[in-house]
């Protein structure tokens, strides 16, 4: 399967530091720690993009999420076992799903486009060819992909679709009529490539015209724009 | 213009049963299976019923991790042989409303207690040989992945694929609405004055679309958004924008729609926020309209709720019978102006449109219409 329809890269923002690991005795460690970190990384992606407030408003979102939000199940579980439900956080649970992310983000942004959520190894690549085919089908003008990895040691441990890795967030703006590199060719045979992070070192001016995200089996080319 | 979006088959396991036909005897009738929680403790959690799959609960119980799986590949399965669908390349699509690793409370336990940990999530071992995807907005999720899935076909990315929503009644979801007092002991009530909130339940509902054209039921439009000023709370500007976007996308006007079965999970602020959206897109007109919800008869199916009303959608289509709202006797005075569905009707238009809201500020709006092309 392919998808040849593209938007346009026009910016892309990558965690500057790693955040504390997730805690499970805190109820609030999503809302407190990643969602914040979330929306300075989108924030910083939509200024390079230089989007206005106006264009919010007609800006989707799609968000590729490994096991962000696992830490508030843990903290469940951790709470319930030691001290018992009377002692839950009621606030904890509006953070339990992957999609609180990404509603904090429509939230604090005010974004008004479609938004998704996706889950899993190969959510990154997805997340921006699916964003790709938003804005070029014209469901929004804008779009903001943002990948999110923030697992925990259980989640390390149990699933096998997350590496060790840092916790690290990537937040990269697509638009239907401006940016500086075409975004298309959506497919699910992936055959080489980096993952969404690397966008960061790519430049405008960068000898390698083409660049390749690769998650999973999923694969999204990138091509600079001609002038 | 992309190419049409037609529904090929379906299959269900729903507290009603195995099947299409178990869930729409269950929407007209009653008799879903809701017991008592038995596999986690619940004895301060002010509700202890939940909706639970009459199927192979001895074999692969609720509480056991790979029941997850389980129903979701009975329910594929199912949805394939419906749509006569054999070894052709087909996608697909899971919706769900949780990470997928804690919320198998024992083996995360097991983990704490010894260092063992095994492989919980829910899109291992497929049962497709397409890509597979995970949509995960809520408990919207479902009717989401029927958007994603439907943009994907339309735009030739998939010739096919099946959506499937899925989720059972887990110790963290359960305890954690509880926190939020949002679940009702008595069970869900939607559109009633003393709605006090909601009843979960395990599901597995799937549908296959596939491109055009058909003689039976096609997703004729979707939105997706996500307008909200905190997470907790619906907005009707969400359920506005979902829906005038479904409409933009079927080219249809709000005389169109003939059905709605409504999110109305039973929530007092949810089915509020939810009728003032709905009264600002179609007016006066709102009060012709058919509209029930599915919930008070299955439940509130968590990250298969979409897929699931989805599928009664289909059906009232279909069979242009739209069934009551369960146990609905006294509507809330300030809904009293709507056609809420008291006896047997037929839809009054060409569309069917379904709602989905979830926390977060995630809202989708699915029409469905008989396919004449």
């Amino acid at each position: 399967m392919s998808s040849r329809h593209a938007g346009f890269l026009g910016a892309v923002a990558r965690t500057g530091s790693r955040p504390t690991a997730p805690a499970v005795e805190e109820p609030l460690i999503v809302c407190d720690v990643l969602c914040r970190w979330v929306v300075d990384v989108a924030t910083a992606a939509l200024a390079k993009a230089e989007l206005s407030d106006e264009d919010m408003l007609g800006t989707g979102c799609v968000l590729a999420d490994r096991h962000g939000t696992a830490a508030t199940a843990e903290y469940i579980v951790d709470t319930l076992d030691s001290h018992g439900l009377r002692w839950l956080d009621p606030r904890g649970f509006l953070y339990y799903s992957p999609h609180a992310v990404t509603g904090e983000l429509c939230i604090r942004l005010g974004l008004g486009g479609p938004v998704f959520t996706l889950l899993g190894r190969q959510a990154q690549a997805d997340a921006l060819g699916y964003a790709a085919l938003l804005v070029r089908t014209g469901r929004c003008d804008h779009a903001l992909v943002v990948s999110v990895d923030w697992a925990t040691e259980y989640a390390l441990a149990a699933l096998g679709d997350v590496a060790a890795r840092p916790a690290e967030v990537v937040a990269v703006v697509l638009s239907a009529d401006r940016g500086w590199a075409r975004v298309g060719n959506w497919s699910q045979d992936a055959d080489g490539g980096q993952e969404l992070a690397g966008l960061a070192g790519w430049r405008q001016d960068s000898a390698e015209h083409e660049f390749v995200v690769s998650a999973g089996s999923a694969r999204v080319e990138l091509s600079h724009v001609t002038r | 213009m992309g190419k049409s979006v037609v529904v090929g088959g379906m299959g269900v396991l729903s507290p009603a049963g195995r099947g299409v036909d178990a869930l729409w005897t269950a929407c007209a009738s009653g008799g879903a299976n809701f017991r008592p929680i038995e596999h986690f403790d619940v004895s301060r959690a002010g509700a202890t019923i939940a909706g639970f799959v009459p199927v192979d609960e001895e074999a692969v119980p609720p509480g056991d991790a790979r029941r997850i799986r389980h129903l979701r590949d009975q329910a594929v399965a199912a949805a394939l042989a419906d749509a006569g669908v054999g070894d052709e390349p087909c996608a697909l699509v899971l919706a769900a409303t949780d990470s997928g690793g804690c919320p198998d409370t024992r083996r995360w336990r097991d983990w704490r207690a010894h260092g063992r940990a095994e492989d919980t999530d829910i899109a291992a071992d497929p049962p497709v040989g397409g890509p597979v995807f995970t949509v995960a907005n809520a408990s919207a999720a479902g009717a989401a992945a029927i958007a994603f899935a439907a943009d994907l076909i339309r735009e030739a990315v998939v010739p096919r694929a099946v959506v499937c929503g899925v989720d059972t009644v887990t110790e963290t979801a359960f305890n954690g609405l509880a926190s939020l007092r949002a679940l009702s002991p008595g069970g869900c009530r939607p559109f009633s004055p003393d709605r006090s909130g909601i009843r979960i339940s395990e599901c597995a509902a799937a549908i296959v679309l596939r491109e055009g054209p058909s003689n039976g039921v096609a997703v004729r439009g979707w939105g997706v958004s996500n307008l909200a000023g905190q997470h907790a709370r619906p907005e009707a500007d969400a359920v506005v924008a979902a829906v005038e976007s479904a409409l933009a996308v079927a080219g249809a006007d709000p005389a169109d729609v003939g059905y709605v079965n409504a999110h109305a999970a039973g929530t007092r602020q949810g089915d509020a926020a939810e009728i003032e959206g709905l009264r600002r897109v179609f007016g006066d007109r709102l009060g012709k309209i058919p509209l029930a919800s599915s919930k008070s008869a299955v439940g509130h199916c968590q990250g298969a709720a979409g897929t699931v009303e989805a599928i009664v959608t289909v059906e009232t289509l279909r069979r242009q019978l739209v069934l009551p709202t369960r146990d609905l006797r006294e509507p809330d005075p300030r809904m009293s102006d709507l056609n809420l569905v008291f006896q047997d009707a037929e839809p009054t238009g060409r569309l069917g449109l379904t709602i989905s809201c979830g926390l977060g500020g995630a809202t989708v709006a699915l029409l469905f219409g008989v396919d004449d092309e």
